[in-house]
């Protein structure tokens, strides 16, 4: 009784040892499944926070999540946003990706072919799955980084879609995919992204029209 | 055709650049014709926010290759220049061109990059 009682704690002690690696080092083959998780609310006016607007995305960002704020000399439309830590390894940076970026790239290299993908928001969602059969969303897998992520989630409100890619790897790896319904631009956030930045940035978030 | 040295002095050149920005490479990271023309792309995109690498020889046709990188840069020399280099200029830059540098890793750069000639 004894011996069957201790052959089940070493049971338990060695699956929760795999669950934990399993977890943490990420170890799908094929990489994550998109999975939908409701938008973060915003529980109660944002009192001390920045407005900023990049593109058309207007958001409303806490006070202590920034350190300082970054614009230099670069081809693309980026912005930094350093952490209030003052470790400029801990920033996040938006940027514009335009569809010869994305879409209109993908499609000309072939990747899209029998696909009936044309909106950004399609071709987010059909890599979200592992076909392990259409070699095209494999590349594009593999490409956009969702492979090798650890979790990939989608959050939708009104015309408004954030597509996290979460990187296991430590440092500026983390990818959102911000898509607006009805427009060709999408945008970016890249970076040293914690959940508590993501979840503010999309609690106060609206589109507007560039003022 | 690339020698093995060639394509270590790469490596580590890109390995070095990535950890100066505190980013880790891809877990599939190789190097080949198509990730050393990113790559040149990479350093000569770190001119407009930085003067890192402005002293550097334009490459033949404007397009970085294995053996020009590593005639250019290598023995050091890469590490000399990256000292100028801020942190934010390289995030930004490998941020924007990780998606073609990912793409050559798998053997599938394309032309329609049109990534800029060094000039």
């Amino acid at each position: 009784m004894e011996a069957a009682a201790m052959g089940l704690k070493k049971l338990l002690f060695l699956s929760s040892i795999w669950f934990f690696l399993t977890s943490s080092l990420c170890l799908a083959d094929d990489g994550p499944t998109l999975v939908v998780e409701p938008w973060p609310d915003a529980t109660k006016e944002c009192t001390s926070c920045v407005p900023i607007q990049f593109g058309k995305l207007d958001m409303k960002i806490p006070l202590s999540e920034i350190g300082r704020i970054l614009v230099i000399g670069s081809d693309a439309a980026a912005l930094h946003i350093m952490s209030a830590s003052g470790n400029p390894r801990e920033s996040v940076l938006f940027l514009t990706v335009p569809p010869r970026r994305f879409l209109k790239h993908f499609e000309s290299i072939g990747l899209l072919k029998n696909l009936q993908i044309t909106t950004n928001e399609q071709l987010l969602d059909a890599i979200g799955v592992a076909t392990g059969t259409d070699k095209n969303i494999e590349k594009l897998r593999k490409i956009l980084e969702v492979a090798d992520a650890c979790r990939y989630t989608k959050t939708s409100k009104g015309p408004v879609h954030a597509y996290w890619i979460q990187s296991p790897l430590p440092g500026g790896s983390q990818v959102v995919y911000f898509v607006i319904d009805g427009e060709n631009d999408m945008y970016m956030l890249a970076g040293d992204l914690t959940r508590e930045f993501f979840e503010a940035t999309l609690a106060n978030l609206k589109i507007s029209d560039i003022p | 055709m690339a020698t093995e040295q060639e394509l270590a002095e790469v490596r580590n050149m890109i390995e070095s650049f990535y950890e100066f920005a505190g980013i880790r490479l891809p877990n599939n990271f190789t190097v080949n014709e198509g990730v050393a023309a990113v790559f040149g792309t990479m350093l000569y995109e770190t001119r407009r926010c930085s003067s890192a690498f402005v002293w550097v020889p334009q490459p033949p046709g404007g397009r970085a290759s294995i053996a020009w990188l590593a005639t250019q840069l290598a023995r050091g020399l890469f590490n000399s220049y990256r000292k100028q280099l801020s942190l934010s200029c390289a995030r930004e830059v490998i941020r924007v061109w990780r998606t073609p540098l990912e793409e050559a890793m798998i053997g599938l750069l394309s032309s329609t990059w049109r990534l800029p000639l060094w000039v």
